[in-house]
């Protein structure tokens, strides 16, 4: 009598009992495989991710040609009074650089210079000299190496015999000017080398070249050719 | 066999013929060759001052094997690489350009080259002038429209024949 009442109360009707165990069996190891599994189901939904995520940036590179112009301008002066070869000192962007109508290098960008000889005044009206070299341009988190040399001259020092001429033996003693690079002034640098910079807004990164792209001026520009 | 001999013949003609199609749409035009520039408008160590941006021009067309590359009257940058306006004592006036580069589309043409002038006065007369007058200033120098300066490519560079009509 229980044994009815078990079976009736565990698989119903005894002509439908076969269905619905396996119904239930089915049931189960759903419900257990999706409990006890749970990397699983996630792992189906994860690969969407990624996939999401490349789409949305889907920025070209934007090439900056090697020997592109850039305008610098001097932020502070350089005399040959204070520094000394090997000192560095910072620039200004003083016009923005544009390829493919982006901002690659806005106005305001810091680049920076480094002295290499430097020679001070000196007594007979002997006037400073000093020349310097370009070193990088800072643009968003990119470092683009810069190509270009500025050399100045002490000027306005006039002649040690006029000085004593003019001043007698105080002439001797006449100090010719510092060489300098005026606060304001402009130099004209170039891009060193070919640089492919992701561009997204104001945000500029230095990415890699197109799998796909064929430059073949990138080989030629740097090419040497002998003079005729 | 004939067959495979007319495939190969074919296909050497043809790679012949686009290689030639290829050089005339572009050339290279080589590290220091001459191009002659005047100069776009008048300068004085007056009014221009050392890291001045001056307007230059091509004087004439510059051909690479025959075809034109960079037309006559293209306009080119230089810039003041030195100037020193006049002063007491005679001191007269120096001004020095130097030619930068030609831009063609996104191609820029590097130049070095530099032009110079400075303003002459006999050493007699400063120092006549000087006892004379110690106000005397020297003269300004000036570099009139239209003066030549030598210019050379300062790294070889592809450019596009521009006498070609495509």
């Amino acid at each position: 009598m229980y044994e009815n009442y078990f079976r009736t109360y565990l698989f119903g009707d005894h002509t439908l009992g076969g269905e619905v165990v396996l119904r239930y069996v089915a049931l189960l190891l759903t419900a257990s495989f999706s409990w006890a599994s749970p990397t699983f189901a996630q792992s189906s939904a994860e690969p969407t991710l990624p996939a999401s995520s490349t789409v949305t940036p889907s920025v070209l590179p934007v090439l900056l040609r090697q020997d592109t112009p850039i305008e610098l301008m001097a932020t502070k002066e350089v005399s040959t009074a204070d520094v000394t070869a090997g000192t560095r000192f910072k620039l200004r962007v003083n016009k923005p650089v544009v390829m493919d109508g982006k901002t690659v290098i806005p106005v305001g960008a810091v680049a920076y210079g480094e002295v290499t000889d430097a020679i001070d005044s000196g007594g007979l009206g002997k006037s400073g000299r000093m020349t310097a070299k370009l070193l990088y341009v800072q643009t968003g988190d990119a470092q683009i190496l810069l190509s270009g040399d500025v050399s100045a001259k002490g000027t306005g020092a006039g002649s040690a015999g006029l000085a004593i001429l003019f001043t007698g033996w105080a002439g001797f003693f006449h100090r010719g000017n510092n060489a300098k690079i005026k606060a304001g002034e402009i130099l004209t640098g170039f891009i060193a080398d070919d640089a492919w910079l992701d561009v997204v807004g104001t945000i500029v990164h230095r990415t890699v070249a197109p799998a796909n792209t064929s430059e073949p001026n990138v080989t030629l520009v740097s090419a040497v050719v002998p003079a005729q | 066999m004939s067959m495979m001999r007319y495939i190969l013949a074919w296909a050497i003609v043809s790679l012949g013929a686009s290689a030639q199609a290829g050089e005339k749409t572009t050339a290279v035009l080589p590290m220091g060759t001459e191009i002659p520039l005047v100069t776009a408008g008048p300068l004085s160590s007056k009014t221009n001052f050392k890291g001045d941006i001056v307007a230059l021009k091509t004087a004439k067309d510059v051909r690479v094997e025959g075809h034109v590359v960079i037309l006559s009257g293209s306009d080119v940058v230089g810039q003041v690489s030195d100037a020193r306006a006049k002063g007491a004592m005679g001191m007269t006036g120096k001004l020095v350009i130097r030619p930068l580069f030609i831009r063609l589309g996104d191609r820029t043409v590097r130049l070095s080259g530099v032009a110079q002038q400075k303003a002459s006065v006999d050493s007699g007369a400063i120092v006549g002038m000087v006892l004379l007058t110690p106000g005397f200033t020297g003269r300004s120098a000036t570099i009139p429209q239209g003066t030549r300066v030598v210019s050379y490519v300062e790294r070889a560079i592809e450019l596009p024949c521009v006498d070609i009509v495509h």
